[in-house]
């Protein structure tokens, strides 16, 4: 990666040259070429939130970081030393990390793994490694039944221009009990980070994912379109968090895919703060008997965001389960949307789905919307949707005054205690921020 | 008076003409229906109308009451782009039921013939109806009619009450569409009940007023091999209430869709929409979408839906008290329809639905998959 420091365009030329540049094997090559050709032939949606406002020939599709990949954090600049110390990752990879990692513009700058999982057979390292290490694994995850290219437009963006991201491979069997947490920063202004994540756990084992992503604010607005893909073997489980705080101008298009075996369990804990657009639904395939899915998504959109999220489950096979919890807050003149789907396979008997979403307007300008499709083709099935739109009870902040609380604390705590149910799921250190950040923006927003 | 269009969920798309035919095509993705109709309908200048009750009202052909300005006024602002066909159906065969100012009556409105038809109800301000309409079953004309397009609307003046029954379902493709429109503090209570014998689609489209009260019950009984599309907007305006409930009954493929939308203004407006489904039988599938789009806060707004089969608990229940599983199914079906029993005997759907057949299909599934059972 000695040549290029910024990729302007997207072509095949750009896509052949970051790929040599790369040192990537053929078929890498070859995905690569067919994704963009899937990108090139698919239209923007116009179904959802309107994207007309991407400037997608505007953008950076790559930036080399600035600096080289680190072994120690302390080895880092200073500067982004001290913006990780501000958010407390050395201090949470000393405490409770298993796996700790970064990614800086567009490459992995740091990993690091405690010793004993190594041991054990857990693989944790960027994918750009892991395509060069482990080819015949990666191969076999990589866009294949999971995300594929043609899954949609920026998907196949993504496949087409992907640099990062990471690799986590549990064996069978092995539990990792501390979670491992990939940290994203972008600090480029109109850039486009593309990274592409797999997590597999085998049969038995299980793992827990975090990501947490920022960036600075910019004029000029960024995309941020990953892909994560995970794949649950049976009896296995994995917990992937995002909390997700990405400047108020970035778009937010990633796509989540997990396909569930018999008996397994795929927990999907979202907490989205920032982004001006965000479209991200990520969906569960429960794919053998007796699989489960859960998913908890919470959200604030503020002035001018427009934060749209879902869950989609696909009931594939017989006596699987689904759980779908959504809270979100509209305040300013943001707007938040819940546009879920649930389809129940003919055949999947006995499956039983539960959607919960509950949205809490904070402003007179502010709005929300709520869009559930179920579709189910199997009469032998439970699918139940429940949904609550509204302000702050009046009864309930007066119970609170009246109890000596200020407004201010009194409606604090009514949004806190509205996000618990979600909240509790978010590991602790992030929790704490993360309801810093609620009460102070919710005390702005009533203000 | 909340202004302009409904956002509608899936606009109907209409082809040009091709060989003297209109083709009409779905747009759902839901349905991959495609249809000839004949470019006209040959519908009777008059009857096919009974009808009969008491009170204080006027009811004439809509033929003979199409120069009335307020009348032709109400059709044209009522025909919606998307129910082209509906409007261009009933024209000929109309009635026309009006109760003057201060009033009340209560009515019933029999269709002698099965045929397209449109009936317009104006309720004047601070009157009240009592209205309830029923196509009497066995009564088809599917022969020669192979489209069945009709519509209700109604127009609530301020104060004014109605309690508005149809049934409505023939053997044909079939389109029903019902407007309402209510102005401030005037109250609507509805049932509707539509069987959808092989192709139908039933469109309910409400504007709430300010301090106007909505209580709908919009039922879809989808026997097996059929398909049924129902859809019901609701749009607010300040101060008022909504609770509309649509239930199926699903044998065949089934689409339920309700959308309840609070515009900016619509201040203290409180809102509900549930859907129901029940799915009997190997064929069953059904879509639900219940959906909201709030714009202003000052407002209590909440959905729900639930669709799968007839709870085990509730069978067992009623089975061990001695009931055959076929008798309690019918139980079961009876109590989740029971508010339509005033405009159909319930006996006379759940003979149509022919559970018996579904319930031997269902006890073969059992023997097929004996570990299915829950524990």
């Amino acid at each position: 990666m000695e040549g290029i420091t910024e990729l302007k365009q997207l072509n095949e030329q750009v896509v052949m040259y970051l790929s040599r540049e790369k040192g990537e094997p053929d078929w890498m090559l070859k995905k690569r070429l067919y994704s963009l050709s899937v990108f090139e032939s698919k239209p923007i949606p116009t179904w959802g939130v309107d994207l007309s406002e991407l400037k997608l020939d505007e953008l950076a599709y790559y930036v080399k970081p600035d600096v080289e990949k680190v072994s120690s954090l302390s080895d880092l600049p200073a500067d982004l030393k001290k913006t990780f110390e501000a958010l407390g990752i050395p201090e949470a990879e000393r405490n409770f990390l298993g796996g700790n990692g970064i990614m800086y513009q567009s490459e992995v700058i740091y990993e690091r793994m405690k010793g004993g999982l190594a041991n054990q057979g857990v693989i944790f390292m960027s994918m750009d490694e892991a395509v060069k290490k482990y080819p015949d694994i990666v191969q076999k995850y990589f866009m294949t039944r999971c995300v594929p290219p043609t899954y949609h437009k920026f998907a196949a963006l993504n496949g087409a221009i992907w640099s990062g991201g990471t690799f986590l491979y549990v064996p069978k069997g092995v539990k990792v009990s501390m979670p491992i947490q990939v940290y994203y920063l972008v600090d480029h202004p109109s850039m486009g980070q593309f990274e592409h994540t797999i997590i597999v756990a085998e049969d038995d084992a299980s793992v827990e994912y975090i990501e947490g992503c920022s960036a600075p604010m910019y004029v000029k607005g960024g995309l941020h379109a990953g892909v994560v893909e995970i794949f649950v073997g049976r009896n296995a489980r994995v917990r992937a968090t995002t909390i997700q705080n990405w400047n108020k101008n970035m778009y937010n298009l990633g796509t989540k895919r997990a396909i569930v075996e018999e008996g397994g369990k795929i927990e999907w804990v979202e907490a989205s703060l920032g982004s001006k657009v965000t479209m991200l639904y990520p969906a569960s395939v429960l794919a053998g008997r007796g699989a489960r899915a859960e998913h908890f998504y919470v959200s604030m959109a503020g002035d001018g965001q427009v934060l749209e999220a879902g869950a989609k489950v696909a009931h594939a096979a017989s006596d699987t389960s689904a759980y779908v919890l959504s809270r979100s807050i509209s305040k300013g003149s943001g707007r938040s949307v819940y546009r879920g789907e649930v389809k129940v396979n003919s055949g999947a008997m006995g499956s039983r789905s539960s959607v919960k979403c509950d949205s809490l307007l904070i402003s007179d300008e502010s709005s929300t919307a709520t869009f559930p499709t179920e579709e189910v083709y199997e009469s032998d099935a439970d699918v139940s949707h429940e949904a609550t739109a509204g302000r702050i009870a009046e009864e309930q902040l007066f119970y609170l005054m009246s109890r000596g609380f200020s407004e201010e604390e009194a409606r604090g705590l009514i949004v806190r205690g509205f996000m618990e149910p979600v909240t509790k799921k978010i590991p602790l250190e992030y929790a704490v921020e993360f309801n810093k950040i609620v009460e102070t923006e919710v005390k702005n927003g009533v203000a | 008076m909340a202004e302009g269009r409904y956002r509608s969920l899936s606009p109907l798309k209409w082809k040009e003409m091709k060989d003297g035919r209109l083709i009409y095509r779905e747009e759902l993705k839901y349905s991959d229906f495609t249809m000839d109709f004949p470019e006209r309908f040959e519908v009777p200048d008059e009857g096919g109308f009974e009808v009969k009750g008491e009170g204080d009202f006027e009811a004439a052909p809509l033929l003979s009451k199409i120069h009335d300005d307020w009348v032709a006024q109400q059709l044209q602002r009522l025909s919606d782009d998307k129910v082209e066909l509906l409007s261009l159906a009933g024209w000929k065969h109309g009635y026309f039921i009006d109760v003057k100012s201060g009033k009340s009556a209560a009515l019933k409105v029999s269709l002698v013939d099965w045929l397209p038809f449109r009936l317009v109800f104006r309720v004047g301000k601070g009157a009240s109806l009592r209205a309830t309409v029923v196509a009497p079953s066995g009564m088809q004309r599917e022969k020669d009619l192979k489209l069945v397009a009709s519509r209700l609307d109604v127009m609530c003046e301020p104060g004014s009450d109605l309690d508005l029954a149809y049934k409505v379902g023939s053997s044909s493709v079939e389109f029903i569409g019902f407007s309402a429109d209510l102005r401030a503090s005037s109250s609507l209570k509805l049932h509707a009940l539509h069987v959808a014998r092989s192709y139908g689609r039933h469109f309910g489209e409400v504007v709430v007023g300010e301090g106007a009260s909505l209580s709908a019950n919009v039922a879809e009984i989808i026997p097996k091999s059929s398909f049924g599309d129902s859809m019901f907007n609701v749009r607010h305006a300040s101060q008022s209430g909504s609770k509309v409930e649509m239930r199926a009954v699903v044998l065949g493929k089934g689409v339920i869709r309700g959308l309840t939308s609070v515009p900016k203004g619509a201040i203290g407006s409180n809102a509900n929409l549930q859907e129901r489904v029940i799915m009997i039988g190997k064929e069953a599938k059904a879509i639900t979408s219940p959906s909201l789009d709030i714009h202003e806060k000052e407002v209590q707004a909440r959905h729900g839906s639930w669709s799968g089969r007839i709870g085990d608990r509730e069978l067992f229940y009623l089975e061990s008290r001695g009931l055959s599983e076929k008798e309690a199914v019918s139980l079961l079906i009876r109590g989740f329809l029971s508010p339509f029993e005033r405009v159909v005997p319930l006996e006379e759907i759940l003979e149509g639905i022919s559970i018996g057949r579904e319930l031997r299909a269902r006890a073969a599934d059992k023997a097929r998959f004996p570990n299915s059972i829950k524990t």
